[in-house]
């Protein structure tokens, strides 16, 4: 495991950490390359897709990060860090779309840019996809740090110090940024009437888990 | 207000949940694949590549031919996709231009002085600006795909070659005008605070503290905004605003074509080619800001739909702006009304032909044709028109699988042909398992 770069290679992947994996990239390895992309794509891919809108297409923006990364590898002083390090990467990405996104929706029918889809007959994952869309027309209106500070930390899960690094601010910024966006989309939602409606509905449901799956089997 | 019956507490976490669940990181096998070949693809042939990547490549040669198509395909993705300059522009010649027929560059000051001579910027690819007396500016950047000019008072007259991905603004005190390719005249005033914009030829789309979502200007309009009075106005060009302009020989040559009546739009209609409104009977005519897009984002589909009706469908459809007639379309969609969407898509398509949203509005008529039942090949002109005129815009993929599932449906020969060219240019589409079936083997 140790040593030259010949034994590097022979490196038991599935197994190594983040810092193991991050120098063997750097010295070239391919399989290693391939590693950190299984570990590291689904978790990239969700928070693209969460910081953007959670029913895009984000596969070309997946192998952005993972190609400025691998670009950037060098400048990895923590090696150890290579999830934060992807992370940050797919900020960048993200807002670099959400600016893209922000100049195209001149071009679009509507100001938020998407095009509506009639509904069709309602079912249990439409109050879901409703609130998305809803929730993320909200998620519009904020400024890109913002949106992305609020997804990091009440989507992502992230703790505050990491969405700090995440975001390449302080933790103090963060926290200031967090408060006042939450309290931000708090409000706008609360004057939604039918995305609260939608989030009533979902409230419901997860308070009877129970009672639907056997009504489903029964069907 | 708050709810009743959910605390903050209760939203936060419900909609955070939700956000979760629906935008996890789950793709399908192949497609994590195919992203992970790509990705690893373009990274050994990145120059900073250790040798041992590309060298552990059993086949080279093949590598190669099939990182060049990957790379070619990813550049094209980012070129279609990236509105921003500076980034794939990095690496081409920015434009070269000339002031009065003098090589200049980025950084220029152009002022037009008392005499009637007015300078004239002319950029390689074919945009010209001219600066009226006893105006100034400045070309602040300039990149591949445009420029960036400055409008620091006074009136100038922009002609913009539309190339693919032209990418210009002009900045007028706190205004960004947007530009594709057209032609336009802008006007700034530092002491009055006042913006106007009259448009020749295309579209503009203008964004500022009175229209931060940006407000869209077509040919033949005009937008004025008054800072210190806070007002935003879009209206037509008057007969003697135009006269006293610069020409538009376009705009002004072009034959009326808008439709008076509804019934003009029976059958499978094309769109003209060009739109200019005859100006006497346009001068005078009242075009109120509706702000039914805003109404449609918030999910006010009825209401819009009540408004329009109390308004009257007819004069909507003649009268209203494109902002307010594409947003009652997605509101009659929305709401389930069909007969009612296509007559405003078709309004959007005979009166503002040109504009993003007619061309858009061609997909979604073919879309209302495909769901509505009617002929097959109702729906499949629509999408022809579509594609014809938008070959990489944000419904091809999905305007060329519909066009193949409708044909198939109607067990058209002609599905094969469609599926082969959805599956070249869609490859990883999500009508390529359906292409697949149907291609030619």
């Amino acid at each position: 495991v140790k040593g030259s770069l010949g034994s590097v290679h022979r490196l038991p992947l599935d197994g190594a950490d983040d810092a193991m994996l991050s120098r063997a990239v750097a010295a070239g390895d391919e399989a290693a390359a391939t590693e950190v992309w299984r570990r590291y794509a689904p978790p990239v891919r969700s928070v693209l897709r969460r910081s953007i809108g959670p029913y895009d297409d984000v596969e070309d923006h997946v192998q952005e990060v993972f190609l400025r990364y691998f670009r950037q590898r060098a400048e990895l002083r923590d090696p150890g860090a290579l999830r934060s390090f992807l992370i940050g990467i797919a900020m960048h990405v993200a807002i670099s779309e959400l600016r893209r996104r922000r100049v195209r929706r001149w071009l679009h029918l509507t100001p938020t840019g998407v095009l509506p889809d009639p509904p069709a007959e309602r079912g249990p994952d439409d109050d879901a996809r409703e609130a998305m869309r809803r929730l993320y027309a909200i998620l519009d209106r904020m400024d890109d740090a913002s949106r992305l500070t609020f997804v990091l930390r009440h989507v992502e899960g992230l703790e505050l110090c990491e969405v700090a690094a995440a975001l390449g601010v302080s933790l103090a910024t963060a926290k200031r940024r967090l408060a006042k966006v939450t309290t931000r989309v708090l409000t706008m939602v609360e004057r939604d009437p039918a995305l609260q409606a939608h989030a009533g509905a979902m409230l419901a449901r997860s308070a009877e888990p129970a009672r639907d799956g056997p009504r489903e089997e029964g069907a | 207000m708050r709810p009743t019956t959910a605390t903050r507490e209760d939203l936060l976490r419900v909609l955070s949940e939700a956000a979760r669940r629906e935008g996890h990181g789950d793709v399908p096998a192949t497609v994590d694949a195919e992203s992970r070949r790509r990705t690893l693809a373009s990274m050994r042939s990145l120059p900073s590549a250790p040798r041992s990547f590309a060298a552990r490549s059993r086949a080279p040669w093949l590598a190669a031919a099939a990182l060049a198509a990957v790379l070619a395909a990813v550049l094209g993705v980012f070129v279609l996709r990236r509105p921003s300059r500076g980034v794939l522009g990095a690496g081409e010649a920015p434009l070269a231009f000339t002031v009065d027929g003098a090589a200049a560059h980025a950084g220029v000051y152009v002022h037009g002085d008392e005499s009637e001579k007015r300078p004239l910027l002319h950029f390689s690819e074919g945009s010209e600006i001219v600066f009226a007396p006893r105006s100034s500016g400045r070309v602040a950047e300039v990149d591949a795909r445009g420029a960036r000019v400055l409008l620091e008072s006074g009136t100038a007259s922009f002609t913009i070659t539309h190339l693919p991905g032209t990418r210009w603004s002009v900045e007028a005190g706190p205004f960004v005008i947007a530009v594709i390719g057209t032609a336009f005249d802008a006007s700034w005033s530092v002491e009055a605070q006042t913006l106007e914009v009259r448009v020749r030829e295309g579209e503009v789309s203008v964004s500022g503290p009175l229209a931060p979502d940006g407000a869209h200007v077509t040919a033949g309009r005009r937008l004025s905004a008054n800072l210190l009075e806070g007002e935003l106005r879009i209206g037509f060009i008057s007969a003697v605003a135009q006269a006293t302009t610069s020409p538009a020989p376009a705009a002004a040559a072009a034959p009326s074509s808008i439709p008076s009546a509804p019934q003009s739009y029976a059958g499978l209609p094309s769109a003209p080619q060009s739109y200019a409104r005859p100006p006497h009977a346009t001068a005078h005519l009242p075009t109120p800001r509706l702000d039914w897009a805003r109404r449609v984002a918030e999910g006010d589909y009825r209401g819009v739909l009540a408004d329009a009706d109390a308004r009257g469908v007819d004069g909507v459809r003649r009268l209203a702006p494109l902002a307010d007639l594409a947003a009652l379309a997605d509101a009659a969609r929305y709401a389930g009304r069909p007969a009612l969407a296509r007559d405003a898509l078709l309004s959007v398509r005979a009166r503002f032909a040109g504009a993003p949203e007619a061309r858009a509005a061609a997909f979604l008529l073919g879309r209302l044709a495909d769901d509505g039942g009617g002929p097959t090949q109702g729906a499949v002109s629509w999408y022809d028109m579509y594609l014809a005129e938008s070959p990489s815009g944000p419904f091809a993929a999905e305007a060329l699988g519909r066009k193949l599932t409708a044909l198939r449906r109607a067990k058209d020969p002609a599905a094969r042909s469609a599926a082969d060219e959805y599956l070249r240019r869609y490859p990883d589409g999500p009508y390529a398992a359906a292409a697949r079936e149907l291609a030619t083997p």
